[in-house]
């Protein structure tokens, strides 16, 4: 996993939950090397059977995790586990160490992603996106929210 | 100073306690219910039940009046996501956090987080000299965690033991500050010749302590 060979293709998906599965998926078909780590082995039966990443077991708040998920040649690493504070580890060991250039961060807490975003990270909130669906579904038209 | 403590577990326990009976006006956020109940009982300490990494639960504690917050929880990341909410959310002057992996000090170091305490580290080298599985070496921090002061006996076949001070493979960064030699302490210079038994004192910075103790003691420490 630790080749350079194909360096600033590679991203890291940390989590392999309902979000990580799809995005490693959907990650691997539009042609990206995915490296997808989870602490929880049987969590990589999510994949979808074609998945042509790797998938890694192992705690990735670990910087020896993460180098051996190729985190040095990576371009992007998205930290999408369940756990709010997790991700944020990961993500600030990425930058802090790796110099990741690109970090996402999943943060659930509308209150904690201020502090993330305050500090430079990219954070995607699913609350704060579920709340705005569902606001627009409520102004729109009987009928539009489908 | 009023105190804000996350976390649980022997050492918050004992921390609280001490605090307290100096006078230090102490709250404690305590995940655990049941665990909360015990500590209320048994501290002079506000005890709050909660989690010590949720914004809301914070300010509940009063974190926006702390002087400092110490983050003691058994995961890093919990002490991690404490800290940056108490400097960012709420201003609190001084951070301190429990770092268990000693390869995330840097990266607490690097988000501005006061001081760091660096259990599994102390624990190491402590565990090392007390059972010669390692050198004997100690250290201790001084400058909020950003220095250490490391101290090393020289055993029998140690790599600087018949060396001059100016041919020690230090690293970078690492002052060889005193030895003491027969109860005697001596500055050395760059001739000073070491010698089987005298114990070093070497000021740098706490990462570089285990390439200090490989370069002056050997061995696998």
């Amino acid at each position: 996993v630790t080749g350079r060979r194909r360096v600033g293709r590679r991203v890291i998906v940390v989590g392999c939950g309902r979000l990580g599965s799809v995005l490693a998926g959907r990650l691997g078909e539009a042609g990206r090397e995915v490296v997808v780590i989870d602490r929880e082995p049987d969590a990589f039966e999510r994949l979808p059977r074609e998945f042509s990443g790797i998938p890694l077991p192992g705690d990735a708040t670990e910087p020896s995790v993460l180098r051996e998920a190729g985190v040095e040649g990576a371009a992007c690493l998205l930290a999408v586990t369940e756990d709010d504070t997790v991700n944020l580890l990961v993500a600030e060991v990425a930058r802090t160490i790796f110099q990741v250039p690109r970090v996402l961060v999943r943060v659930f807490d509308p209150a904690r992603e201020r502090v993330y975003r305050d500090a430079g990270l990219e954070t995607v909130s699913p609350t704060e996106l579920a709340a705005a669906a569902f606001l627009a579904a409520l102004e729109g038209a009987p009928g539009s929210a489908s | 100073v009023r105190v804000l403590v996350a976390g649980e577990g022997p050492a918050a326990y004992h921390l609280v306690r001490r605090l307290a009976a100096a006078g230090h006006e102490v709250t404690v956020v305590v995940r655990d219910a049941a665990d909360a109940s015990v500590l209320a009982r048994r501290v002079a300490a506000r005890v709050v039940p909660g989690d010590g990494t949720d914004p809301v639960v914070l300010e509940r504690a009063g974190a926006r009046r702390a002087g400092v917050v110490l983050a003691l929880a058994s995961r890093d990341h919990e002490n991690l996501a404490t800290c940056r909410a108490a400097q960012r959310l709420f201003g609190v002057p001084r951070t301190v956090a429990l770092v268990h992996d000693p390869d995330h000090e840097e990266v607490f170091r690097a988000l501005g987080v006061t001081a760091t305490l660096p259990a599994t580290r102390i624990l190491a080298q402590m565990v090392e000299g007390a059972t010669g599985l390692g050198a004997e070496a100690s250290t201790v921090l001084a400058a909020g965690g950003r220095l250490a002061l490391s101290e090393v006996v020289l055993g029998p076949g140690a790599p600087a033991v018949g060396r001059p001070v100016r041919e020690l493979s230090l690293p970078p960064g690492a002052l060889l500050a005193c030895l003491l030699r027969e109860g005697e302490a001596i500055v050395p210079g760059g001739e000073t010749a070491l010698r089987e038994g005298d114990r070093l004192v070497v000021v740098a910075r706490p990462e570089l302590h285990q390439g200090i103790v490989a370069a002056l003691a050997g061995g696998t420490a």
